[in-house]
């Protein structure tokens, strides 16, 4: 690998970092396209490297969510069995299928991903517990959770419902991750909050919070394989870490419904080209 | 709810993962400027066996610092779980002891299936 491609990764990498961040993504969704189409990486070395990246910008986001008491640690913790499972199954998965098949599921993937995208960010939900309700009867019970909202400068408790539901959704979410290399919070994060009744802060935070064990579960299948390439990850990761920490300072000041509509359009863009390169058209 | 306890686990795994995520990026920052000046085209493409990793950074081998860097990114989130279960035990919340135990018996069936693929 020569010097300027090591820089051309340093930058994507940023750019998908900051860009992903903004819309709340995740640098993964980005950061394998640009490997796969621009620099023409293996598409496994290309999952495998998003999938570090996405343990070093969760890790770090999760890092601050925990401290400041958003993340529900141990509804995360739960919630990882199932996530885990899925991101096992689907590191194994994605071993045993074509590049060019990857590919087409990444790109089939991307245009279901942007829909949310352009729907934009979910409703808070309806029923947000009173201290008073949140009684440790059951196991449910004890993932009920609270912390300070700082922008409300109030306390917002909640309790978690539909615990088997959000389960299943998890490891669909980690499915995805393990097979993809993506985060899976374009998924968790609505079925935490629409389903499962906690609000939308708490889920953001949580899901962020179970990425990066989720995607170490499979980072290490792709790792033993040999599908980690060093330097190609080395400077991917560097990447996307300088680009989210930068994009969560920006998030709050650029992100607006027709930004992110133009974005989910770009999103679709780059999914078409994904799977007309997995067919060998126009990249052959 | 959260206990006041839970303020303490917190804190223990907040410094475990900003300090993993730190120390990982040190070592690919110095992996990469090393390989800047002596590039070596042939280890940097390959994946590098463990036994070797410790010759390699005895060399200065600029792969075998990235390597680890990615190393102890991977194992900066594991590192989280076991914090979790210690805290877990301590504060005798034995259900929760049990699945993050169980998220460690999994990722460990996921280390030894990628070390044998």
């Amino acid at each position: 690998m020569t010097f300027p491609e090591l820089l051309l990764l340093l930058f994507g990498g940023f750019g998908a970092g900051l860009i992903g961040s903004i819309f709340g993504l995740g640098g993964g969704i980005l950061i394998v396209p640009l490997l796969a189409i621009v620099l023409r990486v293996p598409m496994h070395q290309a999952v495998a490297t998003s999938l570090l990246c996405v343990i070093a910008t969760s890790s770090a986001a999760a890092s601050r969510n925990v401290r400041r008491g958003v993340a529900n640690v141990r509804l995360g913790m739960t919630l990882e069995i199932a996530t885990v499972i899925g991101a096992m199954i689907g590191g194994a998965v994605a071993g045993n299928i074509s590049a060019n098949m990857l590919m087409m599921i990444f790109g089939c993937a991307m245009i279901l991903m942007s829909i949310p995208m352009a729907r934009g960010v979910a409703d808070e939900p309806e029923e947000i517990a009173t201290a008073d309700e949140l009684v440790e009867e059951t196991f449910t019970d004890s993932l009920n959770g609270s912390y300070f909202d700082a922008a409300e400068q109030s306390v917002v408790t909640y309790r978690v419902r539909r615990l088997p539901l959000a389960l299943s959704i998890s490891s669909i979410a980690g499915l995805l991750s393990g097979l993809l290399g993506v985060g899976g919070g374009i998924i968790k994060v609505p079925a935490l909050t629409l389903l499962c009744d906690v609000p939308m802060k708490a889920a953001a935070a949580t899901s962020n919070f179970m990425i990066g064990v989720t995607a170490v579960a499979s980072a290490v299948i792709y790792y033993g394989r040999g599908d980690v390439s060093p330097l190609i990850s080395a400077a991917s990761v560097l990447g996307v870490f300088a680009g989210s920490r930068t994009g969560s300072v920006l998030a709050g000041r650029i992100k607006s419904a027709s930004l992110r509509k133009g974005f989910s359009m770009v999103m679709v863009v780059i999914a078409i080209q994904l799977i007309l390169k997995a067919n060998g058209i126009f990249y052959r | 709810m959260e206990s006041s306890t839970d303020s303490q686990l917190a804190r223990n795994a907040s410094v475990v993962l900003f300090g993993g995520v730190a120390l990982s990026c040190i070592l690919l920052i110095a992996g990469l400027a090393r390989y800047a000046m002596h590039p070596d085209p042939i280890g940097s493409l390959q994946p590098m066996q463990m036994r070797r990793l410790g010759d390699g950074l005895a060399a200065g081998n600029p792969v075998a610092l990235i390597h680890l860097g990615l190393l102890v990114l991977m194992i900066t989130p594991i590192a989280r779980i076991v914090i979790l279960l210690i805290e877990f035990i301590r504060e005798r919340r034995f259900a929760f002891a049990a699945i993050s135990f169980g998220v460690l018996l999994l990722i460990s069936l996921g280390i030894v299936l990628g070390l044998g693929s």
